[in-house]
Protein backbone atom coordinates (compact mmCIF):
# COMPACT_ATOMS: atom_id res chain seq x y z
CA UNK A 1 0.00 0.00 0.00
CA UNK A 2 1.62 3.23 -1.17
CA UNK A 3 0.17 6.64 -1.88
CA UNK A 4 -1.55 7.08 -5.23
CA UNK A 5 0.11 9.81 -7.26
CA UNK A 6 -1.78 13.07 -6.84
CA UNK A 7 -1.30 16.29 -8.80
CA UNK A 8 0.67 17.70 -5.88
CA UNK A 9 4.34 16.58 -6.09
CA UNK A 10 5.12 18.10 -2.68
CA UNK A 11 2.38 16.03 -1.09
CA UNK A 12 3.56 12.91 -2.98
CA UNK A 13 7.13 13.34 -1.70
CA UNK A 14 5.96 13.85 1.85
CA UNK A 15 3.66 10.83 1.67
CA UNK A 16 6.46 8.69 0.27
CA UNK A 17 8.72 9.66 3.17
CA UNK A 18 5.93 8.94 5.69
CA UNK A 19 5.19 5.54 4.11
CA UNK A 20 8.90 4.63 4.17
CA UNK A 21 8.97 5.42 7.91
CA UNK A 22 5.74 3.48 8.43
CA UNK A 23 7.01 0.30 6.73
CA UNK A 24 10.42 0.45 8.37
CA UNK A 25 8.91 0.77 11.84
CA UNK A 26 6.50 -2.09 11.07
CA UNK A 27 9.53 -4.15 10.05
CA UNK A 28 11.36 -3.19 13.28
CA UNK A 29 8.29 -4.05 15.34
CA UNK A 30 7.72 -7.45 13.72
CA UNK A 31 11.40 -8.47 13.65
CA UNK A 32 12.12 -7.39 17.21
CA UNK A 33 8.91 -8.79 18.72
CA UNK A 34 8.96 -12.15 16.91
CA UNK A 35 12.68 -12.75 17.43
CA UNK A 36 12.48 -11.31 20.93
CA UNK A 37 9.94 -14.05 21.79
CA UNK A 38 11.78 -16.80 19.90
CA UNK A 39 15.21 -15.96 21.27
CA UNK A 40 14.04 -14.98 24.80
CA UNK A 41 15.68 -11.55 24.46
CA UNK A 42 13.79 -9.07 26.66
CA UNK A 43 15.75 -6.09 25.26
CA UNK A 44 14.58 -6.95 21.78
CA UNK A 45 10.95 -7.11 22.98
CA UNK A 46 11.17 -3.64 24.50
CA UNK A 47 12.81 -2.38 21.29
CA UNK A 48 9.75 -3.77 19.46
CA UNK A 49 7.48 -1.74 21.76
CA UNK A 50 9.45 1.43 20.94
CA UNK A 51 9.10 0.64 17.23
CA UNK A 52 5.31 0.39 17.68
CA UNK A 53 5.29 4.01 18.84
CA UNK A 54 7.14 4.84 15.63
CA UNK A 55 4.43 3.12 13.57
CA UNK A 56 1.75 5.35 15.07
CA UNK A 57 3.81 8.51 14.67
CA UNK A 58 4.10 7.63 10.97
CA UNK A 59 0.30 7.12 10.81
CA UNK A 60 -0.25 10.53 12.44
CA UNK A 61 2.22 12.07 9.95
CA UNK A 62 0.14 10.66 7.07
CA UNK A 63 -3.01 12.18 8.59
CA UNK A 64 -1.27 15.54 8.94
CA UNK A 65 -0.02 15.46 5.35
CA UNK A 66 -3.57 14.72 4.21
CA UNK A 67 -4.78 17.67 6.27
CA UNK A 68 -2.11 20.07 4.96
CA UNK A 69 -2.75 19.02 1.36
CA UNK A 70 -6.42 18.11 1.11
CA UNK A 71 -7.26 16.16 -2.05
CA UNK A 72 -10.66 17.76 -2.24
CA UNK A 73 -10.80 21.18 -0.57
CA UNK A 74 -14.10 21.37 1.18
CA UNK A 75 -15.71 21.77 4.51
CA UNK A 76 -14.92 19.36 7.25
CA UNK A 77 -17.55 18.82 9.90
CA UNK A 78 -15.08 17.92 12.63
CA UNK A 79 -11.64 19.06 13.75
CA UNK A 80 -9.04 16.69 12.24
CA UNK A 81 -6.42 17.59 14.86
CA UNK A 82 -8.70 15.95 17.44
CA UNK A 83 -8.57 12.72 15.43
CA UNK A 84 -4.77 12.77 15.68
CA UNK A 85 -4.95 13.28 19.42
CA UNK A 86 -7.47 10.43 19.82
CA UNK A 87 -5.20 8.07 17.86
CA UNK A 88 -2.19 9.13 19.94
CA UNK A 89 -4.19 8.80 23.18
CA UNK A 90 -5.53 5.36 22.30
CA UNK A 91 -2.25 3.93 21.06
CA UNK A 92 -0.23 5.46 23.90
CA UNK A 93 -2.64 3.91 26.39
CA UNK A 94 -2.36 0.48 24.73
CA UNK A 95 1.45 0.62 24.39
CA UNK A 96 1.97 1.96 27.93
CA UNK A 97 -0.31 -0.73 29.34
CA UNK A 98 1.39 -3.45 27.28
CA UNK A 99 4.83 -2.27 28.35
CA UNK A 100 3.72 -2.15 31.99
CA UNK A 101 2.60 -5.79 31.68
CA UNK A 102 6.00 -6.60 30.12
CA UNK A 103 7.78 -4.65 32.88
CA UNK A 104 6.02 -6.58 35.62
CA UNK A 105 6.33 -9.96 33.92
CA UNK A 106 10.08 -9.46 33.51
CA UNK A 107 10.27 -8.48 37.18
CA UNK A 108 8.18 -11.53 38.05
CA UNK A 109 10.57 -13.81 36.13
CA UNK A 110 13.59 -12.34 37.91
CA UNK A 111 11.88 -12.57 41.32
CA UNK A 112 10.90 -16.20 40.82
CA UNK A 113 14.26 -17.10 39.20
CA UNK A 114 12.84 -18.23 35.84
CA UNK A 115 15.81 -16.95 33.88
CA UNK A 116 16.15 -17.63 30.15
CA UNK A 117 19.33 -16.25 28.58
CA UNK A 118 18.95 -14.62 25.16
CA UNK A 119 20.01 -16.68 22.14
CA UNK A 120 22.47 -15.77 19.37
CA UNK A 121 19.73 -15.02 16.81
CA UNK A 122 18.79 -11.96 18.89
CA UNK A 123 22.25 -10.48 18.19
CA UNK A 124 21.80 -10.83 14.40
CA UNK A 125 18.41 -9.12 14.45
CA UNK A 126 19.80 -6.43 16.73
CA UNK A 127 22.61 -5.80 14.22
CA UNK A 128 20.10 -5.33 11.38
CA UNK A 129 17.95 -3.03 13.53
CA UNK A 130 20.97 -0.97 14.60
CA UNK A 131 22.16 -0.50 11.00
CA UNK A 132 18.69 0.47 9.74
CA UNK A 133 18.12 2.82 12.70
CA UNK A 134 21.39 4.60 12.07
CA UNK A 135 20.66 5.02 8.37
CA UNK A 136 17.16 6.28 9.08
CA UNK A 137 18.43 8.76 11.70
CA UNK A 138 20.70 10.37 9.12
CA UNK A 139 17.88 10.47 6.56
CA UNK A 140 15.36 12.01 8.97
CA UNK A 141 17.92 14.60 10.09
CA UNK A 142 18.53 15.63 6.45
CA UNK A 143 14.88 15.89 5.51
CA UNK A 144 13.37 17.15 8.78
CA UNK A 145 13.00 20.76 7.54
CA UNK A 146 11.04 19.68 4.45
CA UNK A 147 8.64 17.53 6.46
CA UNK A 148 7.06 19.60 9.22
CA UNK A 149 4.20 17.06 9.48
CA UNK A 150 6.61 14.38 10.65
CA UNK A 151 7.56 14.88 14.27
CA UNK A 152 11.30 14.63 13.67
CA UNK A 153 12.16 14.92 17.39
CA UNK A 154 9.98 11.97 18.32
CA UNK A 155 11.16 9.88 15.38
CA UNK A 156 14.75 10.72 16.34
CA UNK A 157 14.09 9.69 19.94
CA UNK A 158 12.54 6.37 18.92
CA UNK A 159 15.33 5.61 16.43
CA UNK A 160 17.92 6.43 19.10
CA UNK A 161 16.12 4.11 21.51
CA UNK A 162 15.96 1.29 18.93
CA UNK A 163 19.65 1.79 18.10
CA UNK A 164 20.75 1.79 21.76
CA UNK A 165 18.60 -1.22 22.60
CA UNK A 166 20.03 -3.09 19.61
CA UNK A 167 23.57 -2.41 20.85
CA UNK A 168 22.53 -3.46 24.37
CA UNK A 169 20.95 -6.65 22.96
CA UNK A 170 24.22 -7.60 21.28
CA UNK A 171 26.12 -6.93 24.53
CA UNK A 172 23.61 -8.92 26.63
CA UNK A 173 23.87 -11.91 24.24
CA UNK A 174 27.68 -11.90 24.62
CA UNK A 175 27.53 -11.47 28.42
CA UNK A 176 24.86 -14.22 28.68
CA UNK A 177 27.21 -16.61 26.88
CA UNK A 178 29.88 -16.06 29.53
CA UNK A 179 27.44 -16.61 32.41
CA UNK A 180 25.63 -13.30 32.97
CA UNK A 181 22.00 -13.77 31.78
CA UNK A 182 20.59 -11.16 34.19
CA UNK A 183 21.99 -8.20 32.23
CA UNK A 184 19.29 -8.75 29.58
CA UNK A 185 16.56 -8.51 32.22
CA UNK A 186 18.11 -5.47 33.90
CA UNK A 187 18.47 -3.52 30.61
CA UNK A 188 14.95 -4.48 29.52
CA UNK A 189 13.42 -3.34 32.82
CA UNK A 190 15.26 -0.01 32.60
CA UNK A 191 14.25 0.52 28.96
CA UNK A 192 10.63 -0.50 29.68
CA UNK A 193 10.54 2.03 32.51
CA UNK A 194 11.65 4.81 30.13
CA UNK A 195 9.11 3.67 27.54
CA UNK A 196 6.33 3.84 30.14
CA UNK A 197 7.43 7.40 31.05
CA UNK A 198 7.47 8.27 27.36
CA UNK A 199 4.00 6.79 26.94
CA UNK A 200 2.68 8.81 29.87
CA UNK A 201 4.14 11.95 28.30
CA UNK A 202 2.32 11.16 25.04
CA UNK A 203 -0.91 10.48 26.95
CA UNK A 204 -0.57 13.79 28.75
CA UNK A 205 0.11 15.83 25.59
CA UNK A 206 -2.72 14.20 23.61
CA UNK A 207 -5.06 14.68 26.55
CA UNK A 208 -4.18 18.41 26.67
CA UNK A 209 -4.74 18.60 22.91
CA UNK A 210 -8.21 17.08 23.25
CA UNK A 211 -9.01 19.54 26.05
CA UNK A 212 -7.88 22.50 23.85
CA UNK A 213 -5.29 23.48 26.45
CA UNK A 214 -3.14 26.55 25.89
CA UNK A 215 0.39 26.13 24.60
CA UNK A 216 3.40 26.32 26.88
CA UNK A 217 4.23 29.78 28.25
CA UNK A 218 7.42 30.12 26.15
CA UNK A 219 5.52 29.71 22.88
CA UNK A 220 2.81 32.15 23.97
CA UNK A 221 5.46 34.67 25.02
CA UNK A 222 7.23 34.27 21.66
CA UNK A 223 3.99 34.87 19.73
CA UNK A 224 3.07 37.83 21.94
CA UNK A 225 6.51 39.40 21.57
CA UNK A 226 6.40 39.06 17.78
CA UNK A 227 2.88 40.55 17.53
CA UNK A 228 3.87 43.56 19.63
CA UNK A 229 7.03 44.02 17.57
CA UNK A 230 5.04 43.96 14.30
CA UNK A 231 2.53 46.57 15.42
CA UNK A 232 3.59 48.38 18.57
CA UNK A 233 0.91 51.07 17.99
CA UNK A 234 -1.98 48.62 18.36
CA UNK A 235 -2.78 47.12 21.77
CA UNK A 236 -3.00 43.32 21.96
CA UNK A 237 -6.09 42.72 24.07
CA UNK A 238 -6.38 38.92 24.07
CA UNK A 239 -4.21 36.08 22.83
CA UNK A 240 -5.06 32.39 22.66
CA UNK A 241 -2.51 29.91 21.38
CA UNK A 242 -3.47 26.23 21.09
CA UNK A 243 -1.82 23.23 19.53
CA UNK A 244 -4.05 21.82 16.81
CA UNK A 245 -1.95 18.79 15.86
CA UNK A 246 1.31 20.08 14.37
CA UNK A 247 -0.25 23.47 13.64
CA UNK A 248 -0.45 26.32 16.14
CA UNK A 249 -3.86 27.93 16.26
CA UNK A 250 -3.45 31.59 17.20
CA UNK A 251 -6.40 33.85 18.00
CA UNK A 252 -5.38 37.44 18.61
CA UNK A 253 -7.73 40.29 19.43
CA UNK A 254 -6.46 43.84 19.07
CA UNK A 255 -8.01 46.87 20.72
CA UNK A 256 -8.36 50.07 18.70
CA UNK A 257 -10.00 53.38 19.48
CA UNK A 258 -13.68 53.59 18.56
CA UNK A 259 -13.09 56.41 16.07
CA UNK A 260 -10.66 54.34 13.97
CA UNK A 261 -12.17 53.65 10.57
CA UNK A 262 -12.89 50.01 9.69
CA UNK A 263 -10.73 50.39 6.59
CA UNK A 264 -7.68 51.32 8.71
CA UNK A 265 -8.50 48.65 11.26
CA UNK A 266 -8.80 45.86 8.68
CA UNK A 267 -5.67 47.02 6.87
CA UNK A 268 -3.78 46.89 10.17
CA UNK A 269 -4.96 43.31 10.83
CA UNK A 270 -4.07 42.20 7.27
CA UNK A 271 -0.65 43.79 7.73
CA UNK A 272 -0.18 41.89 11.01
CA UNK A 273 -1.12 38.61 9.32
CA UNK A 274 1.27 39.11 6.40
CA UNK A 275 4.24 40.11 8.57
CA UNK A 276 3.56 37.38 11.14
CA UNK A 277 3.44 34.77 8.36
CA UNK A 278 6.89 35.92 7.19
CA UNK A 279 8.52 36.05 10.62
CA UNK A 280 7.01 33.06 12.48
CA UNK A 281 8.50 29.83 11.17
CA UNK A 282 6.26 27.22 12.84
CA UNK A 283 3.17 26.05 10.88
CA UNK A 284 0.26 28.08 12.19
CA UNK A 285 -3.25 29.35 11.55
CA UNK A 286 -3.78 32.94 12.59
CA UNK A 287 -7.11 34.62 13.30
CA UNK A 288 -7.14 38.34 14.10
CA UNK A 289 -10.09 40.16 15.65
CA UNK A 290 -10.76 43.82 16.42
CA UNK A 291 -12.47 45.31 19.46
CA UNK A 292 -13.06 48.83 20.61
CA UNK A 293 -10.56 50.02 23.20
CA UNK A 294 -12.52 50.96 26.33
CA UNK B 1 -34.44 4.99 27.38
CA UNK B 2 -36.37 7.10 29.88
CA UNK B 3 -35.67 6.15 33.46
CA UNK B 4 -37.94 6.99 36.37
CA UNK B 5 -36.14 9.27 38.76
CA UNK B 6 -34.99 7.76 42.05
CA UNK B 7 -35.98 10.92 43.94
CA UNK B 8 -38.42 13.76 43.21
CA UNK B 9 -35.86 16.54 43.69
CA UNK B 10 -35.16 18.74 40.66
CA UNK B 11 -32.63 21.01 42.39
CA UNK B 12 -29.36 20.71 40.47
CA UNK B 13 -27.26 21.35 43.56
CA UNK B 14 -29.00 18.46 45.35
CA UNK B 15 -28.36 16.25 42.32
CA UNK B 16 -24.67 17.22 42.20
CA UNK B 17 -24.20 16.43 45.88
CA UNK B 18 -26.10 13.18 45.40
CA UNK B 19 -24.01 12.21 42.35
CA UNK B 20 -20.80 12.39 44.40
CA UNK B 21 -22.31 10.06 47.02
CA UNK B 22 -23.63 7.72 44.31
CA UNK B 23 -20.18 7.44 42.74
CA UNK B 24 -18.58 6.77 46.11
CA UNK B 25 -21.08 4.03 46.93
CA UNK B 26 -20.71 2.60 43.40
CA UNK B 27 -16.96 2.19 43.97
CA UNK B 28 -17.51 0.53 47.36
CA UNK B 29 -20.36 -1.62 46.05
CA UNK B 30 -18.49 -2.81 42.95
CA UNK B 31 -15.38 -3.63 44.96
CA UNK B 32 -17.49 -5.79 47.28
CA UNK B 33 -19.28 -7.41 44.32
CA UNK B 34 -16.04 -8.08 42.43
CA UNK B 35 -14.65 -9.97 45.43
CA UNK B 36 -17.92 -11.84 45.98
CA UNK B 37 -18.34 -12.86 42.33
CA UNK B 38 -14.75 -13.93 41.78
CA UNK B 39 -14.76 -16.00 44.98
CA UNK B 40 -18.19 -17.39 44.08
CA UNK B 41 -17.13 -18.16 40.50
CA UNK B 42 -14.01 -20.03 41.61
CA UNK B 43 -15.85 -22.04 44.30
CA UNK B 44 -18.85 -22.97 42.12
CA UNK B 45 -17.06 -23.46 38.74
CA UNK B 46 -19.19 -20.81 37.07
CA UNK B 47 -17.30 -19.11 34.22
CA UNK B 48 -20.20 -16.70 33.76
CA UNK B 49 -19.93 -15.56 37.38
CA UNK B 50 -16.15 -15.26 37.07
CA UNK B 51 -16.48 -13.08 33.94
CA UNK B 52 -19.06 -11.03 35.82
CA UNK B 53 -16.55 -10.54 38.63
CA UNK B 54 -13.90 -9.16 36.28
CA UNK B 55 -16.48 -6.83 34.83
CA UNK B 56 -17.14 -5.49 38.32
CA UNK B 57 -13.44 -4.70 38.64
CA UNK B 58 -13.68 -2.62 35.45
CA UNK B 59 -16.76 -0.90 36.95
CA UNK B 60 -14.62 0.15 39.93
CA UNK B 61 -11.98 1.58 37.60
CA UNK B 62 -14.49 3.50 35.49
CA UNK B 63 -16.34 4.83 38.56
CA UNK B 64 -13.09 6.25 39.92
CA UNK B 65 -12.31 7.73 36.49
CA UNK B 66 -15.75 9.34 36.26
CA UNK B 67 -15.50 10.64 39.85
CA UNK B 68 -12.20 12.38 39.12
CA UNK B 69 -13.43 13.78 35.79
CA UNK B 70 -16.65 15.14 37.34
CA UNK B 71 -14.61 16.98 39.93
CA UNK B 72 -12.54 18.64 37.20
CA UNK B 73 -15.43 19.37 34.82
CA UNK B 74 -17.01 21.77 37.33
CA UNK B 75 -14.00 24.12 37.11
CA UNK B 76 -14.32 27.37 35.21
CA UNK B 77 -12.10 28.18 32.24
CA UNK B 78 -8.69 29.64 33.04
CA UNK B 79 -5.42 30.57 31.32
CA UNK B 80 -4.37 26.96 30.98
CA UNK B 81 -7.70 25.71 29.64
CA UNK B 82 -9.38 28.76 28.04
CA UNK B 83 -12.26 26.65 26.70
CA UNK B 84 -13.06 25.15 30.08
CA UNK B 85 -12.86 21.67 31.57
CA UNK B 86 -16.19 20.23 30.44
CA UNK B 87 -14.66 17.98 27.81
CA UNK B 88 -12.84 15.94 30.43
CA UNK B 89 -16.09 14.18 31.27
CA UNK B 90 -16.57 13.13 27.65
CA UNK B 91 -12.99 11.86 27.43
CA UNK B 92 -13.54 9.87 30.64
CA UNK B 93 -16.85 8.53 29.31
CA UNK B 94 -15.17 7.55 26.00
CA UNK B 95 -12.44 5.72 27.94
CA UNK B 96 -15.07 3.98 30.08
CA UNK B 97 -16.98 2.79 27.01
CA UNK B 98 -13.74 1.70 25.31
CA UNK B 99 -12.96 -0.46 28.36
CA UNK B 100 -16.49 -1.85 28.28
CA UNK B 101 -16.23 -2.73 24.57
CA UNK B 102 -12.90 -4.42 25.32
CA UNK B 103 -14.51 -6.43 28.11
CA UNK B 104 -17.39 -7.39 25.84
CA UNK B 105 -14.99 -8.61 23.17
CA UNK B 106 -12.97 -10.56 25.75
CA UNK B 107 -16.08 -12.23 27.17
CA UNK B 108 -17.39 -13.21 23.70
CA UNK B 109 -14.06 -14.52 22.41
CA UNK B 110 -13.04 -16.41 25.55
CA UNK B 111 -16.40 -18.14 25.83
CA UNK B 112 -16.49 -18.89 22.10
CA UNK B 113 -13.09 -20.54 22.46
CA UNK B 114 -14.44 -22.49 25.45
CA UNK B 115 -17.38 -23.74 23.37
CA UNK B 116 -15.14 -24.71 20.46
CA UNK B 117 -12.81 -26.62 22.83
CA UNK B 118 -15.87 -28.17 24.52
CA UNK B 119 -14.72 -26.96 27.95
CA UNK B 120 -18.13 -27.22 29.64
CA UNK B 121 -18.28 -27.12 33.41
CA UNK B 122 -21.56 -27.39 35.22
CA UNK B 123 -21.78 -24.56 37.77
CA UNK B 124 -22.93 -25.38 41.29
CA UNK B 125 -26.42 -24.22 42.34
CA UNK B 126 -24.75 -22.35 45.24
CA UNK B 127 -23.68 -19.72 42.70
CA UNK B 128 -27.35 -18.68 42.41
CA UNK B 129 -27.73 -16.73 45.68
CA UNK B 130 -24.41 -14.94 44.99
CA UNK B 131 -25.64 -13.83 41.58
CA UNK B 132 -29.03 -12.76 42.92
CA UNK B 133 -27.48 -10.56 45.63
CA UNK B 134 -25.17 -9.11 42.99
CA UNK B 135 -28.09 -8.46 40.60
CA UNK B 136 -30.05 -6.60 43.28
CA UNK B 137 -27.12 -4.36 44.28
CA UNK B 138 -26.20 -3.73 40.64
CA UNK B 139 -29.79 -2.77 39.83
CA UNK B 140 -29.71 -0.12 42.55
CA UNK B 141 -26.42 1.26 41.26
CA UNK B 142 -27.79 1.29 37.71
CA UNK B 143 -30.94 3.22 38.67
CA UNK B 144 -29.19 5.79 40.84
CA UNK B 145 -26.42 6.47 38.33
CA UNK B 146 -28.91 6.88 35.49
CA UNK B 147 -31.12 9.14 37.61
CA UNK B 148 -28.23 11.48 38.40
CA UNK B 149 -26.85 11.20 34.85
CA UNK B 150 -30.10 12.20 33.14
CA UNK B 151 -30.96 14.99 35.60
CA UNK B 152 -27.49 16.53 35.39
CA UNK B 153 -27.09 15.67 31.66
CA UNK B 154 -23.78 14.13 32.61
CA UNK B 155 -22.21 11.69 30.10
CA UNK B 156 -19.88 10.38 32.80
CA UNK B 157 -22.72 9.35 35.13
CA UNK B 158 -24.63 7.86 32.18
CA UNK B 159 -21.50 5.85 31.25
CA UNK B 160 -21.30 4.63 34.82
CA UNK B 161 -24.98 3.71 34.70
CA UNK B 162 -24.38 1.79 31.45
CA UNK B 163 -21.58 -0.11 33.12
CA UNK B 164 -23.89 -1.08 35.95
CA UNK B 165 -26.59 -1.95 33.42
CA UNK B 166 -24.19 -4.21 31.54
CA UNK B 167 -23.28 -5.84 34.86
CA UNK B 168 -26.99 -6.36 35.53
CA UNK B 169 -27.48 -8.02 32.14
CA UNK B 170 -24.57 -10.34 32.74
CA UNK B 171 -25.91 -11.28 36.18
CA UNK B 172 -29.30 -12.06 34.61
CA UNK B 173 -27.68 -14.25 31.97
CA UNK B 174 -25.66 -16.06 34.63
CA UNK B 175 -28.85 -16.72 36.68
CA UNK B 176 -30.55 -18.27 33.62
CA UNK B 177 -27.43 -20.31 32.83
CA UNK B 178 -27.07 -21.67 36.38
CA UNK B 179 -30.75 -22.70 36.52
CA UNK B 180 -30.64 -24.39 33.09
CA UNK B 181 -27.36 -26.14 33.90
CA UNK B 182 -29.07 -27.96 36.78
CA UNK B 183 -31.18 -29.90 34.26
CA UNK B 184 -28.23 -32.01 33.23
CA UNK B 185 -24.70 -31.97 31.75
CA UNK B 186 -26.04 -31.35 28.25
CA UNK B 187 -27.23 -27.94 29.45
CA UNK B 188 -23.75 -27.00 30.72
CA UNK B 189 -23.17 -25.12 27.43
CA UNK B 190 -25.79 -22.61 28.59
CA UNK B 191 -23.27 -21.00 30.95
CA UNK B 192 -20.94 -20.10 28.09
CA UNK B 193 -23.75 -19.18 25.70
CA UNK B 194 -25.24 -16.86 28.30
CA UNK B 195 -21.86 -15.17 28.81
CA UNK B 196 -21.49 -14.72 25.03
CA UNK B 197 -24.93 -13.17 24.65
CA UNK B 198 -24.13 -10.81 27.50
CA UNK B 199 -20.86 -9.85 25.80
CA UNK B 200 -22.67 -9.04 22.56
CA UNK B 201 -25.28 -6.93 24.38
CA UNK B 202 -22.51 -5.01 26.18
CA UNK B 203 -20.68 -4.29 22.91
CA UNK B 204 -23.84 -3.18 21.11
CA UNK B 205 -25.00 -0.84 23.86
CA UNK B 206 -21.55 0.61 24.43
CA UNK B 207 -20.90 1.34 20.75
CA UNK B 208 -23.80 3.80 20.48
CA UNK B 209 -22.65 5.78 23.54
CA UNK B 210 -19.01 5.53 22.41
CA UNK B 211 -19.90 7.04 19.06
CA UNK B 212 -21.86 9.88 20.68
CA UNK B 213 -18.98 10.81 22.97
CA UNK B 214 -16.47 10.55 20.12
CA UNK B 215 -18.49 13.04 18.04
CA UNK B 216 -18.32 15.56 20.86
CA UNK B 217 -14.57 15.06 21.37
CA UNK B 218 -13.97 15.45 17.62
CA UNK B 219 -15.91 18.76 17.78
CA UNK B 220 -18.32 17.42 15.20
CA UNK B 221 -20.96 19.87 13.98
CA UNK B 222 -24.39 18.48 13.05
CA UNK B 223 -23.79 18.95 9.30
CA UNK B 224 -23.92 21.55 6.50
CA UNK B 225 -27.23 22.84 7.88
CA UNK B 226 -25.39 24.23 10.91
CA UNK B 227 -23.29 26.62 8.85
CA UNK B 228 -26.23 27.47 6.57
CA UNK B 229 -28.31 28.50 9.60
CA UNK B 230 -25.56 30.84 10.77
CA UNK B 231 -25.26 32.33 7.27
CA UNK B 232 -29.02 32.95 7.21
CA UNK B 233 -28.92 34.76 10.56
CA UNK B 234 -25.99 36.92 9.38
CA UNK B 235 -27.86 37.80 6.17
CA UNK B 236 -30.91 38.66 8.26
CA UNK B 237 -28.97 41.11 10.46
CA UNK B 238 -26.84 42.66 7.69
CA UNK B 239 -26.90 41.33 4.11
CA UNK B 240 -23.56 43.02 3.35
CA UNK B 241 -21.72 40.66 5.70
CA UNK B 242 -20.64 37.25 4.42
CA UNK B 243 -19.03 34.41 6.28
CA UNK B 244 -15.73 33.25 4.77
CA UNK B 245 -14.49 30.77 7.39
CA UNK B 246 -15.81 29.14 10.50
CA UNK B 247 -13.69 27.78 13.32
CA UNK B 248 -15.58 25.65 15.83
CA UNK B 249 -15.06 23.53 18.86
CA UNK B 250 -17.24 21.85 21.40
CA UNK B 251 -17.44 23.22 24.89
CA UNK B 252 -19.33 20.44 26.61
CA UNK B 253 -22.50 19.93 24.60
CA UNK B 254 -22.47 23.48 23.22
CA UNK B 255 -20.27 25.10 20.56
CA UNK B 256 -17.69 27.82 20.59
CA UNK B 257 -17.55 29.49 17.17
CA UNK B 258 -14.96 31.72 15.53
CA UNK B 259 -16.45 33.43 12.44
CA UNK B 260 -14.42 35.19 9.78
CA UNK B 261 -16.67 37.78 8.16
CA UNK B 262 -16.15 39.70 4.94
CA UNK B 263 -17.69 43.12 5.17
CA UNK B 264 -17.58 46.49 3.40
CA UNK B 265 -14.98 48.82 4.89
CA UNK B 266 -17.39 51.50 6.07
CA UNK B 267 -17.99 52.89 9.52
CA UNK B 268 -15.82 52.92 12.60
CA UNK B 269 -14.58 50.31 15.05
CA UNK B 270 -17.24 51.45 17.55
CA UNK B 271 -20.06 50.98 15.03
CA UNK B 272 -18.62 47.60 14.09
CA UNK B 273 -18.56 46.54 17.76
CA UNK B 274 -22.26 47.41 18.12
CA UNK B 275 -23.10 45.45 14.97
CA UNK B 276 -21.06 42.44 16.09
CA UNK B 277 -22.84 42.49 19.44
CA UNK B 278 -26.25 42.49 17.66
CA UNK B 279 -25.10 39.70 15.38
CA UNK B 280 -23.79 37.64 18.30
CA UNK B 281 -27.06 38.02 20.16
CA UNK B 282 -29.11 37.10 17.04
CA UNK B 283 -27.05 33.96 16.34
CA UNK B 284 -27.16 32.70 19.93
CA UNK B 285 -30.90 33.36 20.12
CA UNK B 286 -31.52 31.48 16.84
CA UNK B 287 -29.11 28.66 17.73
CA UNK B 288 -29.00 28.06 21.50
CA UNK B 289 -26.49 25.22 21.01
CA UNK B 290 -23.86 27.96 20.50
CA UNK B 291 -22.35 29.21 23.76
CA UNK B 292 -19.90 31.87 22.53
CA UNK B 293 -18.81 33.57 19.28
CA UNK B 294 -15.70 35.51 18.30
CA UNK B 295 -15.70 37.53 15.07
CA UNK B 296 -12.75 38.12 12.75
CA UNK B 297 -13.18 40.79 10.12
CA UNK B 298 -11.71 40.48 6.63
CA UNK B 299 -11.88 42.92 3.75
CA UNK B 300 -14.62 42.09 1.26
CA UNK B 301 -13.27 40.68 -2.01
CA UNK B 302 -13.91 42.99 -4.95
Amino acid sequence: MMAKKSRDPVKDNKEQAAYVLFYIFILFFLLNTIFGLLSASKCLLVSGAFALFGVFIAVVALLRIGRSHPARPGRLYFNPDKLEFIIILGTSAIITLGTSVLFFSIGHMVFFHTIYPPELSAAWIAMITAALSLGLMVLVKDRAMDLPEIDACEIGFILNACFLLSILTMITVVIARIGGPLLDYACAILAAFFLILHGIRFLSSSFKGLMDASCDKDTIAEVEKLMKKIRSDVALKELRVNEAGHILEIIATFAMTGETSMQDAVMATENIKILFEKKFSRPHELFVGIKEQK
Amino acid sequence: MIEKAMCPSTDLEDCRACSKKILGWTVVGNTFLAGLKIAGGVCTNSSGLLADGFQSISCVATSILIMVSLGFSQRKSDERFPYGYTKIEFIAALSAFSILIGIGLFVVLSNLLGILRREFVQPDIMALPVVMISAFLTYMMYRYNFCAGTKLDSPGMVANGCHAGADLFSSGAVIVAIILSQFGPSFAICDKLAAMIVGIIIIRDSLAHWNGNLQIILDQVPGPGFQQNIEQVIAGVNPEYHMSRMKFRRVGKKFWIGLSLRCPMTGTVQQNDVLMSRLRHAIIEAMPEISDIIFFIEAAKE
